[in-house]
This record gives C-alpha cells, sequence and structure tokens, in this order.
C-alpha cells in the first residue's frame, strides 16, 4: 500500500503571506520582515496563491471549503522562523477529491484525502562547518496533495504523478518542474500480507519520478525481504540515496509529533470561490485518442504534455488519427525532446495533413517524409521540398527487384553470412538498400525480397 | 540610562542625553522638539527605527527594528514625534510592569508602589506630565489596568481597528494597541489618527461612520451585581461604584445588573487562550537568532533570557495545545469565548457594561508573589478582550493618594460612541489631581 504526500510549488509571482518574489534569485535577496519571522511582522494573504489552490481543487474534484482556516503547526527547526508553519488542518481549502488515471493500459483510481494550502521554509545548507539560511524560499506557496493510500506499484504512483503534473502544468497551478524543487513527492511504503499491513516507511528526497519509482521498489522488496526474515518493520523516515540506489535510515519516530495545531490568530478566515472550467485530464485524453484507434502507448505519450495533446487535436478529423498520433508521439516528439515551447516551430497543420495524406497514398515514402520533416519544421514550403526529391513515390516493383540484385551483388560476404545462419545481417542489407534508393524504397517490401532472392539462389 | 521613575527604558536619537538631572531630563527633551511637534511615548514593545525594542526582556536586549510600526507611521503625518519607549511587564506579560528586565516601573504617585501593567511605563509618562499621551497595547488589560493605578484615561479599542503591524504578539487574537491621555478628546485625536485598514495587517479594517465628539447619555448601563462585588473589590471602590449607579439612575437610564460569573469565568478562558498563543508566538526567539551572543545551547540561551513568567506561559501554552489537553483546555476556552463574546455584544446593543476597573489601588512593589493573585488584577479586563470590544478607564477618584478607575465597554466597532458615553459618565466622576 502507497500513499502519497506531494507539494507542488504554486505558479505566483509573489509569496504567500507577504509581497515578495518568488523568483530564483541571489540568497536573502527576496525577502522581508515577514519572511524572516521578525517579531511584530503579520501575514497578508497572497489571494492569487488560494484561488490557483481552488482550481487544483476542482480539477481533484475536491470538496472545496470556501471558509478555509489558516492554522500554525508548531515545531522547531532552524529552517523555520517563526517556530511554527502557517499550514491547514481541520479546515483545508480542499477534500475528498479524487483522481482516475491510467497505469499500463489498466484504469487507476486515487482518492485525495485533502489539499492544503501552506508556506514553505526557508532552506538550510550546510557548508563544512557552517550552517546557513537561505530565506528566499521562505514563505513561497505551497500546496500539498496527500492521498489515500490507493497505490498497489511503483508504477501506479509513477504514473499518477505524471499524468497530475501534466494537468497542473496545463491549467497553471504549478510549473511541475521536480529539478528545481517545484514539485516534491513523499512516498509512504508498507507492505500488506495476508491481511496483515507493516508500519510505513517515508521516504524522502525524490528528485525526479523515476526516482520515486525506484525507491517505492526497492523499499518494497526491502520490506519483503524484513518481514521473510521475520523482522519487523519500523515506522521511519528514509532517504533515497540516487548514487547508491537505494533508500538510507534518516531518522527513526519515537511517536507521532505533536504539532499543537491551532487557528492562526493573525489571519481571518480565508474565503475562496469555487473554480469553474473545463477540465480534459490525460485519463480523459487517453480515452479520446484510443477510441479514435491510437495505440495505448501513442496516447499515452501525447497526454503527457497538454501543448502536444492540443497540436493532435488541432488536426481535422479527416486526417488518419493512427498515422497522426504514429507522426507525433515519434518523429515529432523527439525534435520537441519533450519541451513544449519547441512547439511553436512545429509544422503548420495544413502542410502536416497534406504530409500524411502524400505517406498514406503512397505519393511520398515514409523514409522521404522523416528527412522532410526537419526542414518543414524550419518553415520551407512543403511543395517545393517534395519536388527537390524529385520522384518521392515508392519504387515500382522492377525498379525494387533491380535494386535487391544490386544488393545482393554488391555485398557477398555479408549474403555468405546470412546463408551460414546469422540472419541478423538481413537488417544492413536492407539498411543499403534504403541508402541506395535514396529512402524511396518500402522497407518491409526490400527485406522480403532480399530474404526470398537469397533463398532462391 | 533610566528616568526617574523608571518609565522609560530608552530615548530617541534625535534627542539630546547631555541633561545630568534627571529630574529635569524631560522638560528639556520636551522643549528642544521642532516647536509644533507632538511628543508622545512608546511601549517597548512597538517596533521603533531609532530606538531598540526590546519588550523589557534579555532576549531582545539591544534588538533594533529593520522597519517601523504602522501606528507610528500614522502618527507622524499629524505632526507626532516620539520621544522614547516605555518600560513594562517582559513581553507584556503581567500586571505590575515588575517582570521587566529593566527593573519594575515606579508609581508617578507613590514611587514605592507599583504603577499596574503591562503598559506601566506608558501610563506613568502621562500621569507624570511628561508626555500628553502614550501608546501601549492591551491584552487582557494592559492598558485599562495601569491608566486605573496612574490615574490616566485607557482606551482599548475594538480588535482589529487598529493595524497591530509593528506590535510584537503576546496573545494575537486580542492584542491591541491603546491610548493613554489625560482627556477623552486627545484620546479620540489619537485613535482617530492611528485607526483604519493597513495593508500590513489583514486583519485591520476600516469602519466608515461620522460621530462627532461630544457627551452621549447612554440609554441603558449593565453593572455586576452588587453583592457579588463585596468579596472581590476594595470597600472604597465599592462605595464609589455605588454612589455612581445612584447618580445615572437619577438621570432616568435603565440599571441592569448581571451576573459575577461572566468576569469570574473570563480569567480562566483567557488565560487559556493566552498561554496558547503566547507559546507559539515566543517561539521565533528560539535561541538561534535573538538573544545574547554566546556559546549557550540554544535552549539554554532561552532558559536564561526568558523571566520566570514568561517560562510560564510558555510551558503552560503547550500543554494546553498538546495531544489529550487540547480538547478539554483550549477548544473549551474558545468554545466559551464565543459564547461570551455573543453576551457582551448582545448587552452593547442598547448600552454600556460598566465596572470597577482594578480591584484596589497599586499595591506596594514586590508585595504579590503569588501568580493567581496577580492574574486576579485582571478580574474585571478580561471578558472586552476576549469579545474583541472596545473598553475605557476613567480615573474616578483617589484612596490615601492613590487612584482608581472605573471601566465602560461597549460593543464591536462602537469605539467612537463609547469615547462619547464615556464622556459623559465621566461628568459623575470624583477625579481632581
Amino acid at each position: 500500500m502507497i500513499g502519497l504526500e506531494i507539494h507542488v510549488q504554486l505558479m505566483s509571482q509573489t509569496k504567500l503571506y507577504c509581497r515578495c518574489s518568488c523568483l530564483y534569485s541571489e540568497p536573502n535577496t527576496n525577502c522581508c520582515a515577514v519572511c524572516y519571522g521578525l517579531p511584530g511582522a503579520l501575514p497578508v494573504p497572497n489571494k492569487y496563491a488560494f484561488k490557483l489552490a481552488s482550481r487544483c481543487a476542482h480539477l481533484l474534484k475536491c470538496d472545496l471549503n470556501e471558509f478555509s482556516v489558516a492554522e500554525r503547526k508548531n515545531y522547531f527547526y532552524p529552517d523555520l522562523p517563526k517556530g511554527y508553519q502557517i499550514s491547514q488542518f481541520l479546515k483545508p481549502i480542499g477534500e475528498n477529491g479524487e483522481w482516475i488515471f491510467y497505469s499500463e493500459g489498466i484504469e487507476c483510481k486515487a482518492r485525495i484525502r485533502r489539499i492544503q494550502v501552506e508556506e514553505d521554509t526557508a532552506q538550510l545548507i550546510v557548508k563544512g562547518n557552517d550552517s546557513l539560511l537561505d530565506f528566499n524560499r521562505s514563505g513561497i506557496p505551497l500546496l500539498e496533495v496527500v492521498t489515500e493510500p490507493d497505490f498497489k506499484n511503483a508504477k501506479e504512483a509513477g504514473e499518477f504523478l505524471r499524468s497530475l503534473r501534466s494537468s497542473l502544468v496545463e491549467y497553471e497551478i504549478s510549473t511541475g518542474k521536480m529539478e528545481t524543487g517545484a514539485m516534491r513527492c513523499e512516498p509512504n511504503v508498507s507492505v500488506s500480507i495476508d491481511g496483515k499491513v507493516s508500519n510505513k516507511v517515508e521516504i524522502k528526497n525524490l528528485g525526479s519520478i523515476s526516482g520515486v519509482e525506484k525507491a517505492i521498489k526497492w523499499e518494497i522488496k526491502h520490506q519483503l525481504d524484513q518481514i521473510q526474515n521475520g523482522e519487523i518493520v519500523n515506522s521511519v523516515t528514509k532517504g533515497w540515496d540516487e548514487s547508491n540506489q537505494q533508500c538510507i535510515l534518516q531518522r527513526v519516530k519515537e511517536s507521532t509529533s505533536d504539532y499543537r495545531y491551532f487557528p492562526e490568530p493573525d489571519l481571518s478566515v480565508i474565503k475562496t470561490s469555487k473554480s469553474s472550467f473545463n477540465v480534459l485530464t490525460p485519463y480523459q485524453k487517453i480515452k479520446i485518442m484510443t477510441d479514435e484507434g491510437v495505440s495505448f502507448q501513442m496516447a499515452r505519450a501525447i497526454s503527457l504534455n497538454h501543448r502536444i495533446f492540443n497540436y493532435y487535436q488541432s488536426f481535422s478529423k479527416d486526417v488518419n488519427r493512427k498515422e497522426l498520433a504514429t507522426w507525433i508521439a515519434g518523429p515529432l516528439s523527439s525534435f520537441w525532446k519533450g519541451d513544449p515551447s519547441i512547439l511553436g516551430i512545429s509544422p503548420k497543420v495544413e502542410d502536416m495533413t497534406k504530409l500524411i495524406k502524400h505517406v498514406n497514398s503512397g505519393s511520398v515514402t515514409r523514409a522521404i517524409a522523416k528527412k522532410i520533416l526537419p526542414e518543414l519544421i524550419k518553415g520551407l514550403e512543403l511543395d517545393l521540398l517534395i519536388d527537390k526529391f524529385g520522384d518521392a513515390g515508392y519504387l515500382s516493383d522492377g525498379d525494387l527487384l533491380a535494386l535487391v540484385e544490386s544488393v545482393i551483388r554488391d555485398n557477398p560476404e555479408i549474403v555468405e553470412k546470412y546463408r551460414n545462419g546469422k540472419i541478423a545481417v538481413i537488417k544492413s542489407l536492407v539498411g543499403m538498400g534504403m541508402r541506395q534508393s535514396k529512402g524511396r524504397a518500402n522497407p518491409e517490401s526490400l527485406k522480403f525480397e532480399i530474404e526470398k532472392n537469397i533463398k532462391s539462389t | 540610562m533610566l528616568g526617574y521613575p523608571n518609565d522609560f527604558v530608552s530615548f530617541s536619537e534625535s534627542l539630546s542625553l547631555a541633561q545630568e538631572d534627571k529630574n529635569n531630563i524631560f522638560i528639556s527633551l520636551v522643549s528642544e522638539r521642532k516647536n509644533d511637534a507632538i511628543p508622545f511615548a512608546v511601549k517597548d514593545n512597538i517596533c521603533t527605527l531609532t530606538t531598540p525594542t526590546t519588550c523589557a526582556s534579555r532576549i531582545l536586549n539591544g534588538y533594533v527594528s529593520p522597519y517601523e510600526a504602522t501606528v507610528l507611521t500614522k502618527l507622524k503625518k499629524y505632526n507626532c514625534s516620539e520621544i522614547g519607549k516605555t518600560n513594562l511587564d517582559e513581553f507584556a506579560m503581567g500586571t505590575s510592569s515588575e517582570t521587566s528586565c529593566y527593573g519594575p516601573c515606579l508609581n508617578p504617585w507613590d514611587s514605592t508602589r507599583v504603577c499596574g501593567g503591562s503598559s506601566g511605563g506608558s501610563a506613568a509618562s502621562v500621569a507624570a506630565d511628561i508626555v500628553p499621551f502614550a501608546l501601549g497595547s492591551d491584552t487582557g488589560g494592559s492598558v485599562r489596568h495601569p491608566a486605573s493605578f496612574c490615574g490616566v484615561f485607557g482606551f482599548r479599542p475594538t480588535w482589529g481597528r487598529v493595524s497591530r503591524y509593528g506590535l510584537i504578539s503576546m496573545a494575537s487574537s486580542m492584542d491591541v494597541v491603546g491610548v493613554f491621555s489625560k482627556t477623552l478628546n486627545e484620546v479620540r485625536w489619537v485613535f482617530d489618527a492611528i485607526k483604519g485598514f493597513d495593508r500590513n495587517d489583514s486583519t485591520s479594517y476600516d469602519v466608515k461612520k461620522n460621530v462627532v465628539l461630544r457627551a452621549e447619555k447612554p440609554k441603558k448601563v449593565f453593572v455586576p451585581r452588587l453583592k457579588d462585588l463585596t468579596e472581590i473589590v476594595e470597600p472604597y471602590i465599592l462605595e464609589d461604584f455605588e454612589i455612581l449607579i445612584k447618580d445615572i439612575t437619577k438621570e432616568n437610564i435603565n440599571v441592569h445588573e448581571v451576573d459575577c460569573n461572566i468576569f469570574e469565568n473570563s480569567l480562566p478562558v483567557y488565560y487559556l487562550i493566552c498561554y496558547a498563543e503566547v507559546s507559539s508566538n515566543l517561539s521565533r526567539f528560539d535561541g538561534i537568532r535573538f538573544g545574547p551572543k554566546n556559546n549557550s545551547h540554544p535552549e539554554l540561551l532561552r532558559k536564561e533570557s526568558f523571566g520566570q513568567e514568561v517560562q510560564r506561559r510558555i510551558l503552560m501554552g503547550c500543554h494546553v495545545l498538546s495531544e489529550g489537553h487540547k480538547e478539554g483546555l483550549y477548544e473549551k476556552a474558545v468554545y466559551l469565548r464565543r459564547h461570551l463574546s455573543s453576551t457582551l455584544n448582545s448587552w452593547s446593543k442598547d448600552g454600556l457594561l460598566l465596572t470597577p476597573t482594578t480591584p484596589s489601588v497599586a499595591f506596594e512593589i514586590n508585595s504579590k508573589k503569588d501568580p493567581i493573585a496577580m492574574y486576579r488584577q485582571d478580574f474585571f479586563t478580561t471578558a472586552p478582550s476576549l469579545a474583541g470590544v472596545p473598553a475605557i478607564n476613567i480615573p474616578w477618584n483617589k484612596h490615601k493618594g492613590l487612584p482608581y478607575g472605573f471601566q465602560v465597554s461597549s460593543g464591536v466597532d462602537m469605539d467612537e460612541n463609547l469615547i462619547n458615553e464615556a464622556l459623559w459618565i465621566n461628568n459623575f466622576s470624583k477625579w481632581t489631581r
């Protein structure tokens, strides 16, 4: 059983309880009396941050507490200047939500226990014998999403995070960048054997979604080993050690901490109005695409970036969807390299439509179309590009057979190897044929004809 | 560098401190001001730029705030200029101004006695004619109590009508900045200058109403049942209180007696909530960022730097909020507070609440060692604090040369009306210099 606690940095220009900037800058330059927790300073709520939180409540189908209460979470740590964090407790902004997603083609549902708005702490940096504090992070608005322990394995947790992140980015709730700490995840893992549930282990310091998956996988195996050896799984906090690929013990929880929560008297009840916008989650997007004949894997890949999905959706329904998805999830995505801003230089919808039609009719071969794509992205005219190739269609049967003969004639050693049972070398023969034909051969037919030719002689 | 009654703890930079003659220092200080500037004194838990803000605690020894409290910025626009910071109970916790790390603040009427608290220095500085007005802070009675002991007006506004930005918090849900002066006209003038919404305090707000300052007869007056009071207040205070009730009855005012339990119950409710908020508000003084720079362990440093009463309230606060006790202590207090608050506010719909401010006159320094006895000094003052309503101490009379006052309180946002009603009640006062 796995539950997740996710901290999402809200996409606000200013901090949660003062007007300081949230942008990255030199240590201790985006700070004021509130960030430093100076005596006499008071928190002033950032309404926009609560609006973003309300958007997330809508996204996660939470019941929104229109009047949510900020509460003080009291504990001591050097990065906590006031000695308490302004968080939420009894009345968080959202409760009882859910998130539906796919994991390996199977529909999954995770219940969301609560989402709450809270301020980030300062950053503690240890340098040699010095402990340094950077208060730029102090007061940055965070949204904590707490799920029920509804994940059965690491993959489910990972796919949940990927799809949720995609929507957080789409609806401009967060940048979702785990590498900059804008999204942090702490899984709680316990295993259940014959209805007996082990104590939960919390894992911290996870810098990527694949890190979350690896850490959960490792921890599940570790707990199963422990139980098999008759050991007891203790309720502890661990950290993921990326270099050694294992979880290491951070601290033992003696008892549950008492945070002495009470309503923040320096703030009134915070009124946030309901958000309403049409939500299209990655789950729904995958459904739309697979209904149109797209394979699950491709639909999943396209669903995880809303700009790529919007590009897919901007094509007319006449375009062969499966073909379109293949182009988008394949060659185009590798140009974009996951950076959606590159979408600005994606091929024009009409050009792409035409190109796909050419490929479907065979007037442009798939291989030539792939060569044309980078030029098309640069903004060159499609028709000119096709003309440049002269004849861009598939070779005639006669031309193909001539090509096959020439390939076999020029490579007697490789053919010999094939005859001696090393059938994998067929790939190099096909490759040579493709080069020789300048992309005009159909690779499957070429392979078939080469094999046929060798076997018949 | 302390003034004679130990009421000031520091003086503004612009003042000449060359004067050796302690008795004359204030006269020279004040006369050196620009001719037209109005001097005033500030309790040392309100942040100022040019003088340290210490809360009379060792943990803030020498601390100078990088920003200024909103009330001071507002007063400067009215050509007022602060001359210095006044003594108080450490972190405003107390009712005698004795727990200060600078030593007790002495009563200007009798230097063997306390001046009340916690805003003792501010009350004393007005009583001693050093300044025409002073700012204090009131949580459970910290303006009204010393005003009674020093014989001046002390006004606690509605919670939220004056910005708390720059007031070092004790119990945030009850802390307000209050005003001391010798006349209600001046109280009203200062209140008008400092009141209103402040973008740095989200609990502050504006009230749009136009109430002209003039004596106004209250419709109805609620008073504690007189037979209950014999146990609680000194006979000379009770005697004056009975005379006042007779006087106002003659003026055709409907006087309504209320059960003294409301005050009796307010005390524990007040202290539970106060402890809880204190324990959290003072946790920023964690021994790392503030306090003397020595090699003490942060925990030890806190222990060395905080006085006994502060430590008591922090420990009690942690207790009342802790798991297993929170429900029976803190949450119960919050529930009772809500009940009490609606009772008080319902009375204010037709009139005001009139009580003695303090059970006695100023007591001798070091005479109250039992903390509970000290807490009972707040008997009449905590109820209005819990309800967040405005309240005023009216200097009433003297007993053996020592002043005492009566308290009037009203409903939320009725501040201006309350000042007018206090002006009317004040006609019956026996106060003389």
